[in-house]
């Protein structure tokens, strides 16, 4: 761990869109939580307080020292999960994975498995809450020739998991998924928390529906203005250069794109936040849709399911870009 | 009475005293600790660094520290210490210690190189012979400030930042003690009877003004301070005393000391130069990962021993001092903070059989703080018994907002700093709060704390920060990633402020 | 077409990634990390050369925040005095226009400005100045930029009263606007009728802003801009870089070039690492030795040295990476930006 490298500039908090937050009163912010803390032998005793984080990455992104902030915060909240009993969203969660697999219930009823070479992975969020999403995913993949299949028996990636310290039951899940991994070449995802999990905690060739998008040609049904939400974890945890091929996607299919300084700001949906600390991550949400409406777009473009469920939470339209997107013969 | 020094003996004789009845007062020339109470590396000793080479210190010890862990807990984390030798250290040396050890009660337990390690991961991994001891950390301020606070409750007046300039004599007695008081820079007189000087590495200039000889080796030790506790135990070197042979953890940081080297005067000198590369080097032996982590300062302590040539081999027990010219001048040199309740008993028995008064002892008794439950969510709130003991009830806790980062301290505890009498300077604030003693070194709340101190004593702001940013300054240039911290301060306060620096 | 890859994203990658386009370079400018001129105070101390002034000047007025030069003075946000040559308007004021008396409004407790200790300083360089602290309906965390919370067109109107309830002809306010919302300034002026003036703050919004406007301006020149990545390895082969290794997330790509402008930045912002002495991050170039703050890449006549002491043929310098005599705190801002002027004019010869 690299905290030591702190200068006190102040950068990663006045970076953080949590501590920014009109309602995020109470998070004592990235600096306090995740590099200064771990000084502490009474670190614990900052609490649940030290959930709140979205692990968005802009405190890492803004840092002059290099500290991977967001990796010593995944640590402190690590040590803290162990010693205090999870919030009650929290606590749903693990037992929802415990019962069947996956964070939310939903009964999907779109599984293919027809012993393709490559596997789409929805993830839990894409599975419970957006089946139309995955549907449009897998179309999308079937007319540029990707043919694939959607397996019952992959579980939740793990990550929410991890973000609140349940590390060996993210572990227990890991185990199960590569035995249904291994069978495929490829892994397609559409949600980048599972991609970033799959990529760096499983070591398997995965990639993120974008990343496959850019050396064909797109056209969009999507009418009117529309401005974007590039996911943190996609832009500021996978790849900058993903979320930039995104962006290019989509421009080439002849979206409207209004570009906004925020587009790549959290929508409060990451981190366990959603789950743990609702107000916090609906006033985030509505932040964003402020800047949307001041805008004048008809709605966001995004890659992300968490991204799309908080903001259309936040009365603001969204499509996934599964969505906006058809191939051009 | 009047007691002249407000480090750890004079405090702990303040309070012995007035815990007695005795009519008592105690005047410091700077902050409580000005002197070697403030430039020590914190140990609680077990007795063990003393155990071979002066073994009636090492038996003081040894009861003292029992004693301190039981009227002073707040202060103290009782991290237990470890003695451990490497390759090529004196194979003899273990055998002395474990039988000095033994001889003067100091409770040392030999344990297996594996068990050590084992407790104590950081540890080299070649270490050969190894003993785990009652050491601890403990902070002197704080105790120093709770002797202080028991003392002016049975009724003691105690004044800080009030020098003592000059000692009338009337035949073989002092007669008046006249001193400077800070606040107003005005002159004072008082009439003790008796005068215990306990002015540690002053008590030599001190005894002086009545006209009394007082033999006394002043000798320096540094210290590094690294940021994180790089151990859990105090770890110590099981060999003949030697530089870099300690690493306390002590709150958020690890201490690295010491050396010894004789000093003319009690004024704090400047560090030498090689001194942190050398504390680096052989407390890096037995912590390896002391190589890696970041020097925030450097400091040091005078201490103040006995007359003759100092240096390690000078005995490190204290003595009582009375000289015939200025009979009811009573002085006391020597000793360990570790000591300083059994220095201030021995003084007090004395000084109390000076005025005729009968007088028993009962600090060895009676708690130094109360026991305080922790007072919500929060490092801050978590470290402020350590900090303040019982006054951590007395915080209005209103202003729960963070000023200084480093070492998590609230507005609220600033607040209360700024409102004691005895606050004057911004490194009074720092050393009740420990606002400014962290990694950045008071770059994050230095201006939030000036602004206080405006609003608060409509001090003058400059000067004020001036103070400050001197003191900081005497220890910040250490080598290595620390240097970029001291960039960005310098950026801020010379460049973009125009304070401090060279002036051009 | 010549490609350059500029390393580093502050005031000297950004000013010199921009020039290059300009000239018909294909530019691809790779940064991470706050820079040290977002640190800064978004003013400019020491002198800009002449080409260099007004070409700095049209990119801010461009960006709708123009910059005013000549002898400047300002208030800093705990009160000091600030000089300097070039400044966004309402942070400073000339020679005749020193404002008569102040209102210090600031948030309680927060770092953009102390109105207090403000105050007391003002006073003291001879302003008549009082201090107030502004109401809120909400915390403002301290460690929080405050300009989230003024964005609101409800926020505005609430600040628009505080400012009237305020005594003083002038009304210094903390830097709150981002730079989208900087003609919030004009607006404040124009509905509380009184003159306000923005606090010279660093670690803060306008150095944010500052670099924000060189980045628009880079872009616009048709500069590829690759945030958030850093370069891990450079591909030499003799005195040449061929190519560079950019690391961003979990992702890894290389990028081919036919000259690089080092213009990483100091210790400060891991530019040049810190190991005892200073030294190259990419273990190729020769340092000056030593540790003080004026040292870092050797160089001649704009171009980098190898560590053997030859002479680079593609590699160039500019900004706080570069050795120079006296570097002097608080100056570097009009350094990063002579720097670049002036290599792009070396980097031509390439």
């Amino acid at each position: 761990m690299n905290e030591g490298r702190c200068i006190k500039c102040g950068s990663c908090m006045r970076a953080c869109p949590v501590l920014n937050d009109l309602e995020g009163r109470s998070f004592p912010g990235p600096r306090t939580v995740a590099v200064d803390a771990p000084r502490f032998p009474e670190r614990y005793s900052i609490g649940t307080d030290a959930l709140m984080c979205t692990m968005c990455h802009a405190c890492e992104w803004a840092c002059p020292s290099s500290i991977t902030i967001t990796r010593s915060m995944a640590k402190l909240r690590e040590g803290l999960v162990s010693t205090a009993a999870p919030l009650p969203g929290h606590r749903r969660m693990k037992e929802n994975v415990k019962r069947f697999g996956r964070t939310v219930e939903g009964d999907f009823e779109g599984w293919k498995e027809n012993g393709k070479k490559t596997l789409y992975f929805p993830g839990c969020i894409g599975l419970g809450r957006q089946p139309e999403m995955v549907a449009a995913v897998s179309h999308l993949l079937d007319s540029i020739g990707i043919e694939h299949d959607i397996s019952s028996k992959a579980m939740c990636c793990g990550s929410p998991l991890l973000k609140i310290g349940a590390n060996e039951e993210a572990e227990e899940l890991r185990h199960r998924n590569m035995m249904v991994f291994s069978a495929y070449d490829l892994v397609i995802t559409s949600c980048p928390g599972c991609t970033y999990q799959l990529r760096e905690h499983y070591g398997i060739n995965v990639r993120h529906l974008v990343e496959l998008l850019s050396d064909r040609t797109f056209t969009s049904s999507a009418e009117g203005r529309w401005a974007l939400q590039v996911p943190c974890h996609l832009k500021r945890g996978l790849s900058p250069w993903a979320a930039e091929d995104m962006v290019d996607t989509l421009v080439k299919a002849g979206v409207d794109l209004v570009r906004l300084k925020e587009e790549d700001s959290c929508c409060g949906g990451g981190g366990g936040l959603l789950s743990g600390f609702p107000e916090t991550s609906m006033s985030m949400a509505r932040s964003k849709a402020e800047v949307y409406v001041r805008a004048g777009v008809r709605g966001v473009i995004t890659a992300c399911p968490f991204c799309s469920l908080n903001l259309r939470k936040a009365g603001i339209e969204v499509l996934d870009v599964s969505q906006a997107l058809s191939w051009k013969e | 009475m009047l007691v002249i020094g407000g480090g750890a003996t004079g405090a702990g004789i303040v309070r012995d005293l007035a815990l007695r009845g005795v009519d008592c007062a105690l005047l410091e020339a700077g902050d409580f600790c000005h002197g070697a109470s403030g430039g020590n590396h914190g140990l609680l000793h077990s007795g063990g660094r003393y155990a071979v080479k002066d073994p009636s210190s090492a038996s003081e010890c040894a009861h003292e520290n029992t004693v301190l862990r039981r009227t002073a807990p707040f202060c103290i984390e009782g991290t237990g210490g470890l003695f451990v030798s490497l390759p090529g250290d004196d194979d003899d040396f273990a055998l002395k210690f474990d039988n000095a050890c033994q001889n003067a009660g100091v409770k040392a337990q030999e344990v297996t190189a594996k068990e050590a390690l084992s407790i104590e991961p950081g540890l080299n991994p070649s270490v050969e012979t190894c003993y785990e001891v009652p050491d601890g950390s403990i902070d002197p301020f704080s105790l120093v400030l709770s002797n202080i606070d028991r003392a002016r409750e049975d009724g003691a007046a105690v004044m800080n930042h009030c020098q003592v300039i000059a000692m009338r004599m009337n035949g073989d007695r002092v007669d008046a003690v006249e001193y400077l008081d800070g606040r107003d820079g005005q002159k004072h007189q008082v009439l003790p009877e008796v005068v215990v000087n306990a002015g540690g590495a002053w008590a030599s200039s001190l005894a002086r003004m009545a006209g009394v000889d007082m033999p006394m080796a002043l000798d320096q030790g540094s210290m590094l301070v690294l940021d994180g506790r790089l151990c859990e135990h105090v770890i110590n070197r099981l060999r003949p005393p030697s530089n870099g042979d300690i690493a306390v953890p002590n709150h958020t940081s690890t201490i690295l000391g010491t050396t010894s080297a004789p000093v003319p005067s009690p004024e704090r000198p400047t560090i030498p130069v090689n001194d942190a590369d050398l504390l680096l080097r052989e407390v890096s032996a037995m912590l390896p990962g002391c190589r890696g982590a970041r020097a925030i300062r450097a400091y040091c302590g005078v201490r103040p021993l006995l007359g003759g040539t100092g240096g390690r081999e000078a005995s490190r027990s204290f003595s009582i001092f009375r000289d015939e010219r200025a009979e009811n001048l009573l002085s006391v040199a020597g000793g360990k903070l570790t000591t300083y309740r059994l220095m201030a008993e021995k003084v007090s028995d004395q000084a109390c059989r000076m005025l005729g008064k009968e007088g028993h002892c009962r600090t060895h008794l009676d708690a130094l703080g109360l026991d305080v439950p922790v007072l919500g969510k929060g490092i801050a709130l978590a470290k402020l018994h350590r900090k303040y003991a019982g006054r951590a009830l007395s915080i209005p806790l209103s202003d729960q907002r963070m000023i200084c980062s480093c070492e998590q301290v609230l507005r609220s505890e600033v607040q209360y700093a700024l409102e004691d009498p005895d606050v004057l300077t911004m490194t009074d604030v720092m050393r009740r709060t420990r606002a400014g003693l962290g990694y950045c070194q008071g770059l994050d709340c230095s201006l939030s704390v000036l602004e206080m101190f405006v609003e608060v004593k409509g001090a003058e702001a400059l000067s004020t920060l001036s103070e400050f940013l001197d003191e900081r300054g005497k220890g910040t240039s250490v080598p290595g990633e620390q240097v970029r911290q001291e960039l960005l301060r310098r950026h801020l306060l010379q460049g973009v402020y125009g304070i401090g620096g060279p002036k051009e | 077409m010549r490609r350059a890859l500029v390393v580093g994203m502050g005031a000297s990658g950004l000013l010199a990634a921009a020039l290059l386009a300009r000239n018909g370079w294909k530019v691809t400018a790779v940064g991470r990390g706050t820079p040290a001129s977002a640190m800064s105070t978004g003013c400019v101390r020491g002198n800009l050369s002449t080409g260099c002034l007004k070409h700095v000047m049209s990119i801010f007025q461009a960006a709708g925040m123009p910059l005013v030069g000549g002898d400047r003075t300002g208030a800093t946000n705990i009160g000091t005095r600030y000089d300097c040559s070039l400044s966004p308007e309402p942070s400073t004021w000339a020679q005749g226009e020193r404002p008569k008396s102040v209102t210090v409004l600031g948030l309680d407790g927060h770092p953009s400005l102390r109105p207090m200790l403000a105050a007391s300083l003002l006073n003291g360089w001879g302003h008549r100045a009082e201090g107030r602290k502004m109401k809120m309906k909400m915390i403002v965390p301290m460690e929080s930029s405050p300009s989230s919370f003024f964005r609101s067109d409800d926020a505005i109107e609430h600040l628009v009263d505080e400012v009237q309830q305020c005594s003083g002809e002038t009304v210094l306010l903390p830097a709150l606007f981002t730079l989208q919302d900087h003609r919030r300034w004009n607006e404040l002026e124009r509905r509380s009728g009184r003159k306000v003036m923005e606090a010279i703050t660093p670690l803060g919004e306008p150095g944010l802003r500052f670099v924000q406007v060189l980045e628009a301006g880079a872009v616009q020149a048709g500069v590829e801009l690759w945030g958030g990545r850093k370069v891990t390895a450079l591909k030499t082969r003799g005195n040449n870089i061929e190519a560079a290794v950019v690391q961003g997330g979990l992702d890894t790509r290389s990028v081919e070039t036919d000259a690089v402008l080092m213009a990483s930045g100091g210790p400060l912002v891991d530019g040049t690492l810190l190991r005892g002495t200073m030294e190259d991050p990419f273990n190729t170039f020769r340092m000056a030795s030593g540790l003080t703050i004026g040292n870092g890449y050797a160089h001649a006549h704009g171009r980098l040295l190898a560590k053997d002491g030859t002479i680079m043929e593609n590699v160039f310098g500019a900004g706080d990476c570069l050795s120079i005599p006296k570097r002097k705190y608080g100056q570097g801002l009009s350094q990063a930006l002579n720097d670049a002027w002036n290599v792009v004019r070396d980097m031509e010869g390439v």
